[in-house]
């Protein structure tokens, strides 16, 4: 996550969760358990931005694979945005991107969902 | 800060290779249930085992609450009555630092007298009696009496603190010593006793000859060895580092084997090194500090008191130069001694752990500079040698072997070089006799000015009938994207090795375009025979099975060249043959490949950069950064620098992961080629499992396995990705390229 920046914010029915700068086991769990409270709460849209996330290393992967299983059960949708390169080859490598849509910008992302709703949290 | 330091210890930065037999110590000590078995630690001198005592005392000290380490060193030439004081006075000492938590207290200098008084005046009235039974002891000069109060010492602390000692006794082997009454006999009876109520850790300095009554008790033996290869290189590395004094990784990975990973020898070397301000950065320097110190210096000096009790040089010298055990009769008959004489002289071997006794016979088991040591006190002092004649010996003998090994590696080095060119091919067109040996030999033979290959003979040459013109006709190679070593494709074959090289003709990257070239590699000064050439083409065949799609081109490179018939099937055949020198001319014409800087002289050497990554939260990081910074300045483009950085992330957690131990060390040594960076990541592993590295998990829902995407990760990110077996550990070697890339552009089609 950049400095400065909020790990999350709210846009009507998605949520858009920003990711760390190295995300691995602490950092993927971190992002998997915010993601997880979401759920709880009713999302159904979730976008995961990677624009300040410079590695993924092959334990996060893992927590990310966990994590898109966890948002099928809950018959919601997470869409990847803003990897770099690497982190592109690397989710690429794993299969990830045959399962869910990755798109280059968060803007680019937030087209592709419906339009916004605005109660999603109370 | 508190000051952890309890009894002197040397630099935990010059402490290598004992961490995870230190941690089974203190595993054993804490255990609360007291499964473990005492724990004797057998070693030659100077391995460093009462530097692991004092580090498992040290840490039981600090991080446990379930027992009361008590160190005690024994000592040379002590009466019995003034061990049991020492002794007691250790225990009491220990047992209030301890409980006080004061590491100040186990060093207090103190009277037995003084200690009772604090005893006393701390109403420790249960300790106190056992300094005072002591003291009365002394007084009546009666050695049994105080060397039983004091072996059950330690079981009364326990039982007077409700927590249990576990005693450290290093040297317990000095034990023997110690005699407390009219017939010699010694206290280590006593300690047995002591020993079986409890938990412990010893350390002797022979196999042979075990403390009575422990030989056949529950007991934990253990050899403490020199240090690894790669953890004694690592060793010398960083005392280099920390005393000013240069070296190459070559010298020191010779200087840790001669060395035999012995931590005393090392220091002392490094140090002879510093002290004359010179560097380990050649053999000769090497074998001068080496002589130098096993001679005369500082080596020379210990081993002369070591060896010091040993009154027949000529018995020594025969143990050392014996091929396998002598027998005691042997030995005797030869140098005409009788029993007790040749006894004094083995038995200080054997307590020195440099003998081994087997059946009434005697094997060598010292160490290979305590050998050099005698060989030069023998010839010189026996044989009548000058000094100077034996040093010069013993400094070709060094040179010898450092020439041997490193022609070992030049050895291994035909196929890296083989894999440089094949990385260089780049669509570049070359003369065709460096592919063609057959011609390359009739043109050399023929061309007795000495035409270069690639240079056609001049026209005053007359043609040779049986040169055919197509063999100096160019050759065009492909690009080459990859290479690998065909063993893993090829099961139970013998025979030259085969590299095989995927690559695109024309610089088009397409199907249409693939070529792969199987590459035998014959490294030896030995020609390539006929057998050679069918075990090639047989072998080349069926590989090629794995390639159907694409042109195959097969070619023999060979160090020591083809006999006639062989080039000439090979020729028949259209398999390529290209012999040392024509490697050499290969490379030379070549241009580098596009991203490779060049020098006024040439290519940029290599250049090596290391890193220790202690195990600590997301240490892989600094190697990532380490990996950044040698890429870019490699050249690398921006794509490749983010492959090798998470390749190289995944390499470390695997090595911290598959490591034997938590604490341990992962070693980075990066080196930056002309044509590639090669990154070796090392660790005191166990070993990688590489079905442990696949993914593994539930496949649910489609979605890709969960776990062990690391394997695969670093495969697919970089361009060759190896695992090698070393001592004492595992390595893992990944390679990047400086290859240019397909023009094509990102083909992310989701994207």
């Amino acid at each position: 996550m950049k400095e400065g920046r909020d790990s999350f914010r709210v846009l009507g029915d998605v949520v858009i969760l920003y990711a760390e700068n190295y995300i691995n086991d602490i950092e993927g769990e971190k992002l998997e358990d915010m993601c997880e409270a979401f759920l709880k709460k009713g999302a159904k849209k979730i976008l995961i931005d990677f624009s300040g996330t410079d590695l993924i290393n092959s334990i996060g992967v893992s927590i990310l694979i966990g994590l898109i299983e966890k948002v099928r059960d809950c018959k919601a949708v997470v869409f990847f945005s803003g990897l770099k390169k690497v982190n592109y080859d690397i989710i690429d490598l794993v299969g990830i991107t045959r399962h869910i849509q990755v798109f280059n910008s968060e803007d680019e992302a937030l087209k592709e969902f419906e339009e916004p709703g605005s109660d999603l949290l109370v | 800060m508190k000051d952890r330091s309890i009894f002197n210890t040397c630099p935990d930065s010059e402490f290598f290779g004992r961490s995870s037999l230190i941690d089974h110590m203190v595993a054993s000590a804490s255990d609360p249930d007291h499964r473990h078995p005492g724990i004797i630690l057998s070693a030659k001198r100077w391995t460093g085992k009462t530097e692991v005592l004092r580090r498992v005392h040290r840490e039981l000290f600090w991080t446990n609450s379930r027992v009361i380490p008590v160190y005690y060193q024994f000592k040379d030439s002590v009466s019995a009555e003034e061990f049991a004081e020492d002794y007691i006075k250790e225990v009491v000492k220990q047992y209030l630092s301890f409980t006080r938590r004061d590491p100040s207290m186990a060093t207090l200098q103190a009277t037995a007298g003084g200690l009772e008084r604090l005893l006393l005046d701390n109403d420790q009235l249960d300790l106190a009696a056992f300094v005072s039974r002591h003291l009365e002891a002394r007084r009546a000069s009666d050695s049994r009496a105080a060397i039983k109060n004091a072996a059950s010492m330690p079981a009364s602390v326990a039982k007077i603190s409700g927590i249990n000692v576990y005693l450290i006794l290093d040297d317990l082997d000095k034990s023997r010593e110690i005699g407390f009454d009219s017939k010699g006999r010694g206290i280590t009876g006593e300690f047995s006793e002591a020993l079986s109520m409890g938990p412990f850790a010893a350390s002797v300095s022979s196999t042979t000859l075990p403390p009575e009554g422990l030989a056949g008790g529950y007991v934990e033996t253990m050899d403490l060895k020199g240090l690894s290869p790669g953890d004694a290189s690592q060793m010398m590395a960083e005392l280099c580092r920390a005393w000013g004094v240069g070296f190459d990784a070559e010298i020191l990975g010779l200087a840790a084997e001669r060395l035999e990973g012995n931590p005393m020898y090392m220091k002392n070397i490094i140090w002879a090194a510093h002290r004359k301000g010179e560097g380990l950065t050649g053999l000769k320097n090497l074998a001068g500090l080496y002589v130098e110190a096993v001679t005369t210096g500082s080596i020379s000096s210990v081993l002369r008191s070591a060896l010091k009790g040993v009154v027949d040089l000529r018995v020594l010298r025969a143990c050392v130069k014996s091929e396998g055990p002598v027998t005691r009769e042997r030995l005797m008959e030869r140098f005409r001694l009788n029993e007790a004489a040749l006894s004094a002289t083995l038995d200080a071997l054997a307590s020195m752990n440099l003998l081994e006794f087997d059946l009434g016979t005697v094997a060598w088991k010292g160490d290979r500079v305590t050998e050099d040591f005698i060989e030069y006190i023998y010839s010189t002092g026996v044989k009548g040698k000058s000094p100077e004649e034996v040093k010069t010996w013993l400094v070709r003998d060094i040179l010898k072997e450092g020439f041997v090994r490193t022609s070992d590696n030049l050895r291994t080095r035909l196929a890296e070089e083989l894999a440089a060119a094949l990385k260089s091919f780049d669509g570049q067109t070359v003369p065709g006799l460096l592919l063609r040996h057959g011609a390359f030999a009739r043109t050399l033979r023929s061309d007795d000015k000495g035409s270069l290959p690639g240079h056609p003979p001049q026209p005053h040459h007359p043609p040779q009938p049986h040169q055919p013109t197509q063999a100096h006709q160019g050759v065009t190679l492909p690009c080459i994207t990859g290479c690998f070593d065909a063993a893993g494709m090829e099961k139970n074959e013998t025979g030259p090795r085969i590299l095989i090289a995927h690559g695109f003709h024309n610089r088009r990257y397409d199907s249409g375009s693939e070529v792969v070239w199987l590459v035998g590699v014959k490294d030896s000064a030995a020609p390539v025979n006929m057998g050679d050439v069918e075990n090639f083409i047989r072998r080349a065949s069926i590989l090629v099975d794995g390639f159907r799609t694409a042109r195959v081109v097969k070619w023999m490179v060979a160090r020591g060249g083809f006999s006639e018939e062989a080039a000439e099937r090979l020729d028949r055949d259209g398999v390529y043959s290209t012999a040392a020198e024509q490697l050499s001319l290969l490379r030379k014409n070549l241009a580098a490949p596009t991203g490779v800087k060049k020098t006024a002289t040439g290519l940029l050497p290599d250049k090596e950069f290391e890193v220790v990554l202690p195990a600590s939260k997301k240490a892989e990081l600094v190697a990532a950064r380490a990996a950044g910074e040698i890429s870019t300045e490699m050249g690398f483009d921006e794509e490749a620098i983010g492959q090798i950085k998470a390749a190289l992330v995944e390499a470390c957690i695997n090595a911290f992961e598959h490591s034997k131990d938590r604490s341990t060390r992962v070693h980075l040594r990066f080196v930056a080629a002309a044509d590639r960076l090669t990154v070796y990541v090392s660790n005191a592993g166990i070993g990688f499992d590489e079905t442990l590295l696949k993914p593994t998990g539930r496949d649910q829902g489609g979605l890709p396995h969960k776990r062990g995407w690391g394997m695969e990760l670093m495969k697919g990110l970089m361009d060759e990705v190896r695992f090698e077996r070393l001592d004492g550990g595992t390595r893992i070697v990944l390679v990047k390229y400086l290859i240019k890339k397909p023009e094509e552009g990102d083909e992310r089609g989701a994207r």
